[in-house]
């Protein structure tokens, strides 16, 4: 690999370092490059004890600019987790300031510390977060011990160390005081509220969507738990992703970013009165086609008793 | 990935959601590449060129003032207007200055490495800062072994990735000199905000364009004379064309001079000759 890239690159240079630094797995992270490419690394994640999440090992991507670390990293959840969409880049800063806001003197630890901590906040409806109930990420969490990643094989249950209580306690401690600060939201969120920093021209769009995420997510969110309960011990990829997983995980910058939105617009702009009014003009259906039925039989049966008549 | 929404463009749902992310994301690009279209640091031009910027008729007092100021400064330097102006200006003076002389830029690198401890200290995340620092320094270290030539110094400045790396040790000094001197200067930062979250936020992220506080922070962290030439007369604080930080420092010969337009900073060069 360091053949491959120019290592004077002073980005290049920089995530060499970070995956010497992350090379052995911690009990609660872990993160290297992909083989063949040094802008794609995965990572495995260990959820907090005392949350949902616990004994939750959840496994992701990260995606990074070609300007790295000037620009943030994209992380991307694999595993199901209840808590994020899965394959949907999700963008991390400062919570409650400018929302371009990335520190390059932050690394990717900060930025799976900050995720870790991050996974029991409430999701409060925002784009590209699920706000599963807690038996539901429970069970989850249970089930991903045995999740294996397609894309480089490696199976939950031994991508980190083994846990033992203080270990966790000083980097959950650390994780939690980083979530304080930083927060993670969707991509499209982020880009949107990039675009009204800088007061773009498009402002009645941006009225209009900021008011619907949340019914949105609402219909998004308690249809796709219901699947997965359904299918309680069928396969959980399939059972978050109900629009075809596989190419999104081969291909995944540009399908899932805009597969995904797609799938949401169908719900945003559904229409409840339509709830009425089908049953309404299905009922009203009905009693015309019985009138039209009484009226048929009634006239041949009219007809049929005037028949002999004439 | 910045080709994400070209590729995506035809197969999109025409919903209008999604029209009008990738109408931000063209924005956005369009006013990235626009901002690229010129060099981060321009190479060293007669000053006359800044009056050639400006139409005669229609902006008779900028063509004006920058042909007054062609009476003083012979060259100036275009910076890439990229909200890192000022800190890439003062790091572009400085390294000219340190090509010149070599006791100051042994100095420098000593400095340099003293930051790096009182960064370390001050509680910024350990290795990235340091790397930060070192990179610097490195670069600084192979100007003194005179294993870049000047021409491959500019190149470096001009090059992005080295560039704004070079650019965060500025932007972390500049952080660290307050954070160090945090009762002096916390007074100073707007309300609903602490002297730490300022310096995250405005001083530590890229693309932020500094102020009046980060400006003289880093012109004390880095101890250089600095005068801010005002392109506009009532821009100046002190009702004159110019002004000198730090404040002590009047009426000595600046370091490096950069001319101030309303939201961006050049560097530019006083006229020898005529002094």
């Amino acid at each position: 690999m360091t053949e491959q890239y120019n290592t004077k690159n002073a980005g290049v240079r920089r995530l060499m370092q970070e995956a010497k630094e992350l090379r052995k797995a911690t009990e609660m992270y872990h993160a290297q490059p992909m083989e063949d490419n040094l802008f794609e690394w995965h990572f495995t994640i260990r959820g907090t004890i005392g949350t949902d999440f616990e004994g939750g090992i959840y496994h992701g991507r990260i995606i990074f600019p070609a300007d790295y670390p000037m620009k943030p990293p994209n992380l991307i959840l694999l595993t199901p987790n209840g808590r994020f969409e899965l394959n949907k880049k999700i963008c991390l800063s400062i919570s409650g300031y400018h929302p371009e806001t990335w520190l390059p003197s932050w690394s990717i630890r900060t930025a799976l510390l900050a995720l870790i901590g991050f996974l029991p906040s409430t999701p409060g409806g925002a784009l590209g977060s699920l706000d599963y109930p807690p038996k539901e990420r429970k069970r989850l969490a249970k089930l991903s011990g045995d999740w294996k990643c397609k894309e480089c094989g490696c199976v939950m249950k031994d991508a980190l160390l083994p846990i033992t209580e203080d270990g966790q306690l000083k980097e959950t401690e650390e994780a939690k005081k980083l979530a304080a600060q930083l927060k993670f939201q969707d991509e499209s969120v982020v880009k949107k509220e990039i675009a009204d920093a800088n007061g773009s021209a498009s402002e009645e769009i941006q009225s209009s969507e900021t008011t619907q995420p949340e019914t949105s997510e609402v219909t998004n969110d308690s249809s796709e738990s219901d699947e997965s309960s359904e299918e309680s011990s069928g396969e959980e990829t399939e059972a978050e992703q109900p629009v075809d997983p596989e190419p999104a995980i081969r291909d995944p910058s540009p399908t899932p970013l805009f597969q995904q939105p797609a799938r949401q617009l169908a719900s945003r702009s559904f229409d409840y009165s339509l709830l009425i009014k089908i049953p309404l003009a299905l009922i009203c259906l009905a009693v015309f086609m019985t009138l039209v039925a009484r009226r048929i039989l009634v006239e041949s049966g009219n007809s049929f008793k005037e028949g002999p008549e004439l | 990935m910045a080709n994400d929404s070209d590729e995506n463009k035809p197969t999109s749902t025409a919903a209008m959601t999604e029209d009008d992310l990738l109408l931000q994301d063209q924005q956005l690009k369009q006013i990235e590449d626009e901002q690229k279209a010129s060099p981060l640091v321009g190479d060293k031009l007669p000053f006359y060129a800044l009056a050639g910027l400006y139409d005669p008729v229609s902006a008779i007092t900028f063509f004006t003032k920058a042909n007054e100021l062609a009476a003083i400064y012979s060259d100036i330097r275009f910076i890439r207007g990229d909200g890192n102006c000022f800190y890439r200006a003062v790091l572009v003076g400085i390294v000219e200055i340190l090509m010149k002389d070599r006791e100051r830029l042994i100095k420098f690198i000593d400095t340099g490495r003293e930051w790096m401890a009182k960064l370390v200290k001050l509680g910024f995340p350990d290795w990235t800062c340091s790397d930060f620092c070192e990179f610097f320094i490195e670069f600084l270290e192979k100007i003194r072994d005179g294993k870049y030539t000047e021409a491959e110094v500019f190149q470096n400045l001009n090059d992005d990735g080295t560039a704004n790396y070079l650019l965060m040790y500025f932007r972390l000094i500049t952080s660290g000199f307050l954070k160090d001197n945090c009762e002096e200067y916390a007074p100073f930062i707007a309300e609903g905000m602490t002297l730490q979250q300022y310096c995250e936020t405005e001083i530590e992220a890229m693309w932020k364009e500094a102020d009046h506080l980060s400006i003289m922070a880093l012109v004390r962290a880095t101890g250089i004379r600095l005068r801010i030439q005002y392109m506009d007369r009532s821009e100046a604080p002190n009702g004159g064309y110019q002004h000198d930080l730090p404040d002590e420092a009047d009426n000595v010969t600046p370091d490096i001079t950069l001319l101030y337009r309303p939201g961006h900073y050049d560097l530019i060069y006083r006229n020898l000759v005529a002094q």
